[in-house]
């Protein structure tokens, strides 16, 4: 993140946008109906329209949306115009399992995503395997937002470095923590609605001071095809493979993100989830394509000729930077959209938060070792939860950013989307076939996940543009197959699929 | 009961342009799938 010093009453007009959260927070806790883990991870009987749209938006919408896609269009030019296809691919997945799974979830009272693996497979240990795995998967999604907050604080304040990273990180990861233990699910859920709609301007904002700086998009192709012709011109063969892999990777492996699975839970009504996922199919246009034109336009300016491809996930704060110095109308435009980042990343970590502390709270502690336990037990139990993995997290954060070598967490990111596709044959094929077997997609995922990271080292396949998760999940869907129309062994799964 | 000089469209290249304008195409169909399909 670049230098962008915030004076008092920038850094107040912060504040108070993050007290406020705190706030939302005491609403929630006084909103609550019983002190049990269906009000505390779903707010009860769910949510509706305007707040499932919004918490689905602010929650697939990360800092990494204007971090990580900026940087890779600035480095590759308009070919990373797959992200607006990938985040589409997400929507049309949806249509496929989405409302089987909610009609499932409010007649079993779902609370986590392998309650419907448990219900539909009652396998116990690929109901643990799977939660595991996105537990695992998620675990360093949320290590990320923790590290770009503390890189955000870093870049607005004038503090020694390390300090700022530090002081960052906690007081974010508290005031987060504050509001999700008072109100759960529901501060979550409204607090995406805030962090959700300033997000929205933000992405608006953005739009309008780079193409009012920068000069449009006419111009930024002009300045290219001269320097750079590569980053207007039609991609070649590897970049095409790897826009269909990543359309197959994100599409089925960020329709599986838990937090995303719990909120088609929490939607109130079929109706509530058929309007929020309708309208959730034009949202990449308003926010990954914005992300694209940014990154052009940046490619092309004289301003940013200086940074490197390595350095490119700082297009964003350079932008900022650079915009700011124009008048004070700027620089508070640029205030707000720093406010922005700060909710996207918020809004996505704690909604990861509280997944990872659902499952670990109702699948490993209450499913696997106290059974007996109460509700309200079991809600003090996930509150404690989401502290501890917290605390671990903040403190893998600060260690990986004091190292001299800082590790990339680019290579952790594509892995979360690797492993989450390989539940596909589970949650999306369970849905629709009554005849897979209950043992089938235990071994089929842990064929798929072995096949990933054995092809993590070799790299050979993966360089020909095909993600290592694409050939995983083939190898799992043969498995899987293999072992549903094998003529011996067990009986077929019950049929409790959607009717 | 689912291929030389790039004419400019709106500021983007042909393929960009034309991609984009598939994007929104796919919108349209999802929303539309979502209404004609979706249990009550």
């Amino acid at each position: 993140m670049s230098n962008i010093p915030l004076g008092p009453a920038e850094l107040g007009f912060i504040a108070v946008y993050l007290l406020s959260l705190i706030g939302i927070g005491y609403c929630g806790m006084r909103a609550r109906t019983e002190n049990s883990l269906k009000d505390f991870y779903l707010a009860g009987s769910g949510v509706g329209f305007l707040v499932l749209v919004l918490t689905l938006y602010a929650t697939q919408y990360s800092g990494n949306t204007l971090f990580a896609f900026t940087g890779k269009t600035y480095r590759i030019g308009y070919a990373w115009l797959m992200s607006v296809h990938f985040m589409m691919a997400i929507i049309v997945v949806y249509l496929v399992f989405a409302p089987g799974l909610h009609r499932l979830a409010k007649r079993e009272s779902f609370i986590t995503p392998a309650d419907f693996l448990e219900h539909r497979f009652s396998h116990r240990p690929y109901t643990v395997l799977a939660s595991i795995t996105m537990v695992v998967a998620i675990g360093n999604y949320l290590l990320a937002q923790l590290t770009a907050m503390g890189l955000l604080l870093q870049g607005m304040t004038t503090f020694e470095p390390q300090t700022a990273f530090v002081a960052g990180v906690i007081l974010l990861a508290v005031i987060m923590l504050v509001y999700e233990t008072l109100g759960g699910f529901r501060a979550v859920a409204w607090t995406d609605v805030i962090q959700g709609g300033i997000l929205m301007v933000g992405f608006a904002i953005l739009l309008f001071v780079v193409l009012d700086h920068f000069g449009g998009l006419a111009k930024s192709f002009e300045t290219l095809k001269e320097a750079k012709p590569e980053k207007v011109a039609a991609p070649d063969a590897l970049t095409i493979r790897r826009w269909f892999s990543y359309i197959v990777v994100v599409g089925i492996g960020g329709a599986l993100y838990p937090q995303a699975i719990q909120r088609i839970y929490a939607a109130r009504s079929q109706r509530v989830l058929r309007n929020g996922v309708a309208t959730m199919a034009f949202l990449p246009l308003t926010a990954s394509l914005i992300a694209v034109f940014v990154g052009v336009t940046a490619a092309a300016s004289p301003e940013l000729a200086t940074l490197t491809d390595a350095d490119s996930d700082r297009v964003f704060g350079e932008v900022c930077r650079i915009v700011m110095d124009e008048s004070p109308f700027h620089r508070w435009l640029i205030v707000v959209l720093l406010a922005a980042v700060l909710a996207a990343l918020m809004s996505t970590a704690d909604s990861v938060l509280l997944s990872v502390s659902s499952m670990l709270t109702k699948d490993i502690y209450h499913r696997q070792i106290n059974p007996a336990a109460s509700e309200a037990r079991l809600t003090l139990i996930g509150k404690s939860m989401s502290w501890v993995v917290v605390a671990i997290m903040a403190a893998i954060a600060i260690y990986l950013n004091s190292l001299e070598n800082k590790p990339t967490l680019v290579k952790l990111m594509d892995m979360k989307f690797d492993m989450l596709m390989q539940l596909g044959p589970g949650f999306i094929l369970g849905m629709h076939w009554r005849g897979m077997k209950p043992s089938a997609p235990f071994w089929g995922l842990v064929s798929g996940l072995a096949l990933v990271f054995a092809l993590y080292p070799v790299g050979t396949l993966t360089n020909w543009g095909i993600h290592a998760g694409v050939f995983g999940l083939a190898f799992n869907l043969l498995v899987v197959v293999a072992l549903s129309k094998w003529p011996l062994g067990q009986a077929r799964s019950k049929g409790v699929l959607e009717t | 009961n689912a291929y030389g000089e790039q004419p400019l469209v709106l500021g983007m290249p042909l393929w960009v342009a034309v991609s984009t304008g598939v994007s929104f195409l796919i919108s349209c169909l999802a929303a539309w799938a979502a209404f004609r399909t979706w249990p009550s």
